[in-house]
């Protein structure tokens, strides 16, 4: 019967090696083993983007009107050699316009399309030294009609407000600007791809503001 | 197959041996695994650090007049040789002055330079380790230089309207807004040669801002 032992390396003793070298398991000085998360791991890597369709004073105009399914405030095409997992939306309103439904939405699915006139977005890697970058494309702020989803529909997250409205004066409650989802929030980690759009809709009358989606994007092999 | 086994230690067989040692596996008695997790493991190394933008009764002064790119509310200059990882951010309003849009970011980029502040107070997660950072942490800063290149911004979070409340009968806002990478899971690593900033943007705001990263040398991060 084999005892597992591990080298102490609390704090003088530890040592990082290059990348493929034998390492001995890291432990504290009463034994116990340093473990990292998986999506922690993929971070060190590289192969968590970050997607931003937005940034500092430059907010980008959400559809108007209502949800408009074929009109994306947020599209990630996810071509045939990768798979991406989402793992974290935000969206933040800076004005929604008068009175109206606030729905906010993340689907997945086959054969949609964004318009060709919408704007790129920005999208880094949680680690730039690894020179990983995304083979997804990503658009957002689609203003005219693309083609909305055609198959294998799944709706991972939706927040709503009944109605909403810019406020204008201290006196007048407060409704939420930011919306949030994470995976790590119920666990649930969702592949999507190779082959599938993932689509944001952040709706109200007349929305603007920002969006951010971060997510692991590994080759379509190691998932099938 | 070989079975593995470990070493029970959950009450009086605990030893703490010394750095570099060989170590069997703690274990509960019925064979559970004591597990610490990576950051945990670096914050006992003293390779985690807190810098305090104001703290106790000293505030400092935020950006007036909304978000400007070139005037850092904190800023950190990551040198060429280590990357950090944030891991949390904490903005405390103590004032927002009169009623405007209110912005929380954090962005990483190349290309910024801070403009005149105060020095931030950097501390190691273990003083006895002596470690300490090698980055240049500024806070409430005048004009400098924006982000040229490589910009990711990492969080937000705003209120349409806010303002400092005078009566009881007002409607109250947020003043504390918060970011933890353990909460979404994804780290970022930034630098070398790399910036960090925050803006904590409103009319005329005011408070304190702390932060907390791991900052391990470029090497092990390539």
């Amino acid at each position: 019967m084999a005892k597992v032992e591990g080298l102490i390396k609390q704090t003088t003793a530890v040592d990082r090696l290059k990348e493929g070298a034998d390492q001995y398991l890291r432990l504290l000085r009463d034994g116990t083993l340093s473990m990292v998360d998986w999506i922690a791991a993929l971070s060190l890597e590289g192969r968590v983007f970050t997607c931003n369709a937005g940034v500092a004073t430059t907010a980008i105009a959400f559809g108007d009107e209502g949800l408009d399914t074929d009109e994306f405030d947020l599209f990630v095409s996810v071509p045939s050699s990768v798979v991406i997992i989402p793992l974290e939306l935000n969206i933040h309103f800076e004005t929604t316009g008068t009175a109206l439904l606030v729905e906010c939405v993340m689907q997945v699915g086959t054969g949609g399309a964004a318009n060709a006139t919408s704007t790129a977005t920005v999208t880094r890697s949680s680690n730039p030294n690894t020179g990983l970058t995304s083979a997804c494309t990503s658009v957002c702020a689609a203003n005219t009609s693309g083609t909305a989803f055609t198959g294998d529909v799944k709706e991972i997250w939706r927040a709503s407000d009944q109605i909403s409205i810019d406020i204008d004066t201290i006196a007048q409650i407060r409704i939420p600007y930011n919306y949030r989802w994470k995976a790590m929030t119920s666990g649930v980690l969702d592949v999507v791809g190779p082959s599938y759009g993932l689509a944001v809709w952040a709706s109200s009358k007349t929305g603007t503001g920002m969006i951010s989606l971060k997510y692991i994007e590994l080759p379509a092999s190691v998932m099938q | 197959m070989s079975i593995m086994k470990g070493e029970i230690a959950q009450t009086t067989g605990v030893d703490w041996d010394s750095e570099g040692a060989s170590k069997s596996l703690r274990m509960l008695r019925d064979g559970t695994v004591s597990m610490t997790n990576w950051i945990a493991a670096l914050s006992l190394e003293g390779r985690v650090f807190t810098a305090n933008n104001g703290v106790a009764t000293t505030s400092i002064e935020f950006g007036a007049g909304g978000l400007d790119t070139t005037e850092f509310d904190f800023h950190i200059a990551v040198p060429a040789g280590v990357a950090i990882i944030p891991l949390e951010l904490n903005i405390h309003y103590s004032a927002f002055g009169t009623a405007l849009l209110v912005e929380n970011v954090m962005q990483t980029g190349t290309g910024s330079v801070t403009g005149a502040g105060t020095t931030s107070v950097v501390r190691s997660s273990n003083p006895n380790s002596g470690r300490t950072s090698s980055c240049t942490c500024t806070g409430a800063a005048v004009a400098g230089t924006a982000f040229t290149a490589n910009v990711k911004e990492i969080w937000r979070e705003i209120d349409q309207l806010s303002i400092t409340i005078a009566t009881i009968a007002q409607l109250r806002v947020p003043y504390n807004y918060r970011w933890s990478a353990l909460q979404s899971g994804c780290l970022d690593v930034v630098g070398p040669s790399a910036q960090l900033a925050v803006w904590a943007s409103s009319n005329a705001g005011g408070g304190m801002i702390s932060f907390k990263w791991a900052e391990l040398p470029s090497a092990a991060l390539v």
